[in-house]
């Protein structure tokens, strides 16, 4: 398979190894018995009761690398089937590091790739497919209801639609048999009608099923709010203004964001990428060519674009006409002759002016008829989580595998249902569902293939 | 009297007259065991052949050399063609046959062939005394034979039940076969009895016919036999009728309840789903209130109907009231009262592919016995045991039928894969391979098996002459050119062929789906003055038509069946901690060999498969 099995345990870190904390988990597998570990500890680690939580040294010779807090579970009652060993230790990356290295060196044991011992619950049937999957989102979430359809799956609840998915087929399936076995006892009509109604029923289930993968997922796991607008307009004062910091270089001269900068922005419960992107303009300058292109990507796929204009200078606005955006802030709202007068965006968004001096909570409030004094952050903040919410609402599904069977599902039956209209040959219309049935077992993974395991699992990070 | 034998076969039935007769062929000597007074190859049930699905049998046991075919065609009365409308690959071949002519003929056969001793008695006892099987019967003879074939239909310990009347037996007035201890108690049963049931049997001149719908015998119905003329009629040709039951029917049944004995647990076991008794159909479908009837006489010489859909085991006055009630037959007199029959079943996991007991060598099992209903399941099986005992005795590899090939296949391979829980039937839905296991290419299917017998008889020069036949018909289509001319483009305008825009060959043509593809092939043979064998025809054209889809169901299903006959150590399988008790118990049962076996057995959890699967790659 696509995993290298040489009967060796594997180890692997299972906590964040990008900065230092103050524990570090480090877990093996795949040992047949505890006495396979003894050489690594200076205390007999076959003394330890499973699931107790023991104290050991990790080192030989006298040499101490770490106190550890062991933990054994012992196989299958693991999280993968296998017997396991979780050691707590300090969380420095230099000590993890040179633990690894420990364990590692002999050769008689191996470090584990990307993914591997989840591979292993799901091997030793410990988790489904769709659970793993669903294992997957959840680590990764960015927002509650990537982590909610996470957990959801694996908790098994996804599956529960899919299964009602998979017995209608069934039932599609069986009407059609019944017209060539049973077209004696049950009748052409009565036949014919519970053909119809569960084609009409499946293909509903269907039709639902895609709705609820149409969303671009890319904005919903992990949701960028981009500022795009002119040179200048006052991107980097609004960018700024929303994480109440000073952050990017900010100066009057032109042509300053070279790419563009990223922070995170958490709106209630929800992680966005806040991208201030580099200012649109027609320009010669190479570097700054490339800075707008690379704009030009985020901007493609946001989830929520604000267009910040400066309506004292018009240039430009052309490069930007064709993209619709979810909201539009003038800025400069404090200045004499003020207007908004004439400026066409496409597609009506809401507007706000607003005035982004000086930079402060009591500055830079939305200036206008019908707008409330006060900082002008919560308001956008306000928008953007609205639209995420409403788009929430649509019960979106979000794993990538489930959304691809989940479209050539849909494309399938489609083909099916023109293909019941005209044709007349009960073997062929059964071949024809035949292989949607393929498809339709893709989704609950009873038919799983291997290149599937393979995409997974290059997803995942060292240690799970 | 002829004592010792080669091949015994114990049970004159459909599955018994097989084994027999293809023994026959090999040059063995063969004998018959059959009771007295039950006529050889008889109908008991449904005075029928073929059928959706058992058409199909009926041909695959005709093209190995089997006789159901050639009976069928000698004592057909009626002919129909179903789902004739749904397209060639489901059309299925089905006869009314004459009781009387039907066994007649069986036994005239048999009484031809001379290394074939048919012996009517009963057996006492069966043992196994080192190599020979040893069968002590009731006149105190003893036949031994180097090979057993059983096929006992439903007589292992048969009780007969009509009402509260009960009485052992296999069959109407035919005894049980009580005493078949020895052996027989070695053998594993299935948890279980089955049971069948039967309609009654009604007086043909009591019933008012012009009441029902008429059912005409079809000239275009393609006899079975593959050397025989396929549109002549041996015996005059009468209709069937088709009758319903109606509110009132089911009313006087379902006020009867307690005097069931399916319903009252008198009878305790399973009738298959598929072919339910009047009861059945009275209390589980409680909202149906009409059920077809189908009135067919049970030979030109006899006096009895049989409607069939009203079996049942009710008692004899509840029969006749509920009888009278349906429409056309309110006068109708009962000659025979309906009953049903509980009987042993052998446990078919038990059975390898060539229906061998697996625990006891040269002991073979075939037909009802092994919980099939059915005539033509019956003969599908009996040939089988009969060709694979024959081959095992001549020391030849055994002959396995592949299910992708086959519908005999597939029922074997149901049968030895799964514990039976009901009564056992052919159905299309069974074949993952409808598209390529069709009536009019059985011989192209089965072929390569009859072959492997290297028996000269005339079956064999005829299938020669035919594949030959086919090969050249078939490089014929793809070669011959349709120029799209002015002339051709008039031609097909009168044909009704569609447009020719540019050239096509003949192949092409017929896969149009508009087209009828017999009918094209035939028109342009005879236009392009080319003789071919009627049944070459037909296959080539049907096979053309579907080629393209078999090619792409056989690329889908290419990875499954590879993956399917990877073989697997089913004994390290039930070693792992990661498979479940019940699964374990389920998988030593049946110890399957390859993971397509392991897929087809029943209740198995999908995440065992997926681990046996993830360690197969």
């Amino acid at each position: 398979m696509i995993f290298l099995n040489d009967e060796k345990p594997i180890i692997a870190v299972a906590t964040p190894t990008t900065s230092n904390s103050a524990i570090g988990k480090i877990r093996i597998c795949g040992f047949s018995d505890l006495s396979d570990l003894k050489s690594y500890f200076l205390q007999d680690v076959t003394q330890i009761i499973p699931r107790k939580a023991s104290i050991l040294e990790i080192g030989s010779e006298g040499k101490i690398l770490d106190e550890a807090v062991c933990t054994f579970f012992k196989a299958p009652n693991s999280y993968n089937g296998e017997n396991i060993l979780e050691l707590d230790v300090h969380g420095n990356q230099l000590n993890l590091r040179r633990i690894l290295d420990f364990f590692v060196e002999k050769e008689k044991i191996r470090m584990a790739y990307p993914g591997e011992f989840t591979y292993r619950a799901l091997v030793n049937k410990k988790m489904t497919l769709s659970q793993v999957e669903g294992l997957d989102l959840l680590i990764n979430a960015q927002s509650s209801l990537a982590f909610d359809e996470g957990m959801a799956t694996l908790r098994g609840e996804l599956s529960e639609k899919y299964r009602e998915l998979f017995d209608l087929f069934l039932r599609l399936k069986s009407s059609l048999e019944l017209s060539i076995d049973f077209l004696e006892d049950m009748g052409e009509e009565n036949a014919q009608k519970e053909f119809n109604n569960s084609l009409f029923e499946f293909s509903n289930l269907v039709n639902h099923l895609f709705e609820r993968t149409r969303s671009d997922v890319n904005s919903l796991l992990t949701p960028t709010v981009v500022l795009l607008g002119q040179t200048n307009a006052g991107k980097s004062s609004l960018f700024n203004q929303l994480l109440l910091n000073n952050r990017s270089i900010v100066s009057s001269m032109a042509g300053t964001t070279r790419d563009y900068v990223s922070e995170p922005l958490f709106i209630e419960n929800t992680n966005f990428k806040l991208v201030d992107t580099a200012g649109i303009r027609e320009t010669i300058d190479q570097i700054e060519r490339f800075g707008i292109e690379k704009a030009l990507d985020q901007i493609k796929n946001a989830f929520f674009k604000i267009l910040v204009v400066n309506p004292f200078d018009k240039l430009d606005l052309n490069l930007l006409k064709d993209i619709p955006v979810d909201l539009v802030v003038f800025t400069h709202a404090d200045q004499e002759g003020f207007s908004t007068d004439g400026i066409e965006i496409t597609g009506n968004p809401k507007m706000i002016s607003a005035n982004l001096g000086p930079i402060g909570p009591d500055k830079g409030g939305p200036i206008g008829p019908g707008m409330e004094g006060g900082p002008i952050g919560p308001q956008i903040k306000k928008e953007i989580i609205e639209k995420f919410k409403d788009l929430a609402k649509s019960n979106p599904i979000l794993i990538e595998r489930h959304r691809h069977v989940i479209g050539e599902i849909y494309e399938k039956t489609k083909g099916f249902q023109e293909v019941a209209k005209v044709e007349t040959d009960a073997a062929i219309l059964s071949h024809e569902l035949n292989l949607l049935g393929i498809k339709v077992s893709d989704l609950i993974g009873i038919v799983s293939p291997e290149d599937v395991l393979t995409r997974i699992f290059s997803n995942f990070c060292i240690g799970k | 009297m002829e004592t010792k034998f080669d091949i015994l076969v114990m049970g004159g039935g459909h599955a018994g007259v097989e084994a027999a007769q293809i023994s026959s062929q090999f040059g063995l000597k063969v004998g018959l065991l059959s009771l007295k007074d039950v006529p050889l190859a008889s109908a008991p049930c449904n005075p029928s052949i073929g059928g959706v699905g058992k058409g199909q049998v009926v041909r695959e046991v005709d093209a190995l050399g089997g006789l159901m075919g050639k009976l069928a065609d000698l004592s057909a009365i009626q002919y129909r063609t179903l789902n004739e409308s749904k397209g060639h690959a489901v059309r299925s071949t089905r006869v009314q046959v004459d009781k009387e002519a039907y066994s007649k003929n069986a036994e005239s056969y048999l009484n031809q062939v001379k290394n074939l001793t048919i012996i009517l008695d009963k057996a006492e006892k069966v043992s196994k005394i080192g190599e020979l099987f040893h069968v002590e019967l009731q006149n105190g003879e003893t036949l031994t034979s180097s090979k057993l074939v059983v096929t006992t239909g439903t007589f292992l310990n048969g009780r007969l039940h009509t009402g509260e009347e009960q009485k052992d037996g296999g069959r109407f007035k035919c005894e049980p076969s009580k005493g078949l201890t020895d052996i027989f108690s070695q053998i594993q049963l299935t948890p279980s009895r089955f049971k069948t049931g039967t309609p009654p049997r009604l007086d043909k001149d009591t019933i008012d016919f012009s009441k029902l719908e008429i059912q005409e015998s079809d000239p275009h119905s393609r006899n079975f036999h593959g050397l025989h003329d396929p549109f002549f009629r041996n015996m005059p040709q009468v209709p069937c009728h088709l009758a319903r039951t109606n509110e009132k029917t089911l009313g006087i049944i379902r006020k009867n309840k307690e005097r069931s004995p399916i319903f009252n647990g008198q009878i305790k076991g399973i009738g298959p789903r598929y072919c339910p008794s009047i009861e059945d159909k009275a209390f589980r479908y409680p909202q149906r209130n009409s059920h077809h009837v189908f009135i067919e006489p049970e030979g030109l010489g006899l006096q009895t109907i049989y409607p069939s859909g009203i079996s049942s085991s009710l008692p004899k006055d509840v029969q006749m009231d509920f009888v009278n009630s349906i429409e056309g037959l309110e006068n109708a007199k009962i000659l025979v009262y309906g009953y049903a029959v509980e009987y042993d079943v052998v446990d078919t996991s038990q059975l390898n592919a060539t229906l061998e007991y697996k625990d006891i060598p040269g002991l073979y099992f075939a037909g009802q016995v092994n919980g099939t209903s059915g005539y033509e399941e019956a003969a599908g099986q009996g040939i089988i045991a009969g060709i694979n005992a024959s081959c095992a005795y001549l020391g030849k590899d055994p002959v396995i039928l592949d299910r992708n090939e086959s519908y005999i296949g597939v029922m074997v391979e149901d049968l030895i894969t799964n514990k039976r829980d009901e009564p056992y039937r052919l159905f299309t839905a069974r074949s993952e391979n409808r598209l390529f296991i069709r009536e009019d290419n059985t011989i192209n299917r089965m072929f390569k098996f009859r072959k492997s017998l290297s028996l000269d008889l005339e079956i064999d020069s005829f299938q020669e002459r035919y594949i030959q036949e086919f090969e050249e018909l078939d490089k014929f289509c793809d070669k011959t050119i349709l120029k799209s001319n002015p002339e051709m483009k008039k031609y097909f305008e009168e044909q009704n062929f569609g447009p020719i825009e540019e050239n096509i060959n003949l192949s092409s043509l017929l896969r149009r789906s508009q087209l009828d593809p017999v009918g094209t092939l035939k028109n342009e043979l005879s236009r392009l003055s080319q003789t071919y064998l009627e049944s070459v025809i037909v296959a080539v054209a049907i096979s053309k038509k579907y080629e393209g889809y078999i090619l792409r169901a056989n690329q889908e299903n290419e990875r499954i069946i590879r993956f399917g006959k990877k073989t697997i150590n089913w004994e390290r399988i039930c070693q792992s901690p990661n498979i479940s008790n019940e699964c374990k118990i389920r998988i030593k049962e049946v110890r399957p060999e390859t993971f397509g076996q392991l897929q087809r057995i029943n209740g198995l959890r999908p995440a065992t498969l997926a681990f046996v699967a993830g360690s197969l790659a």
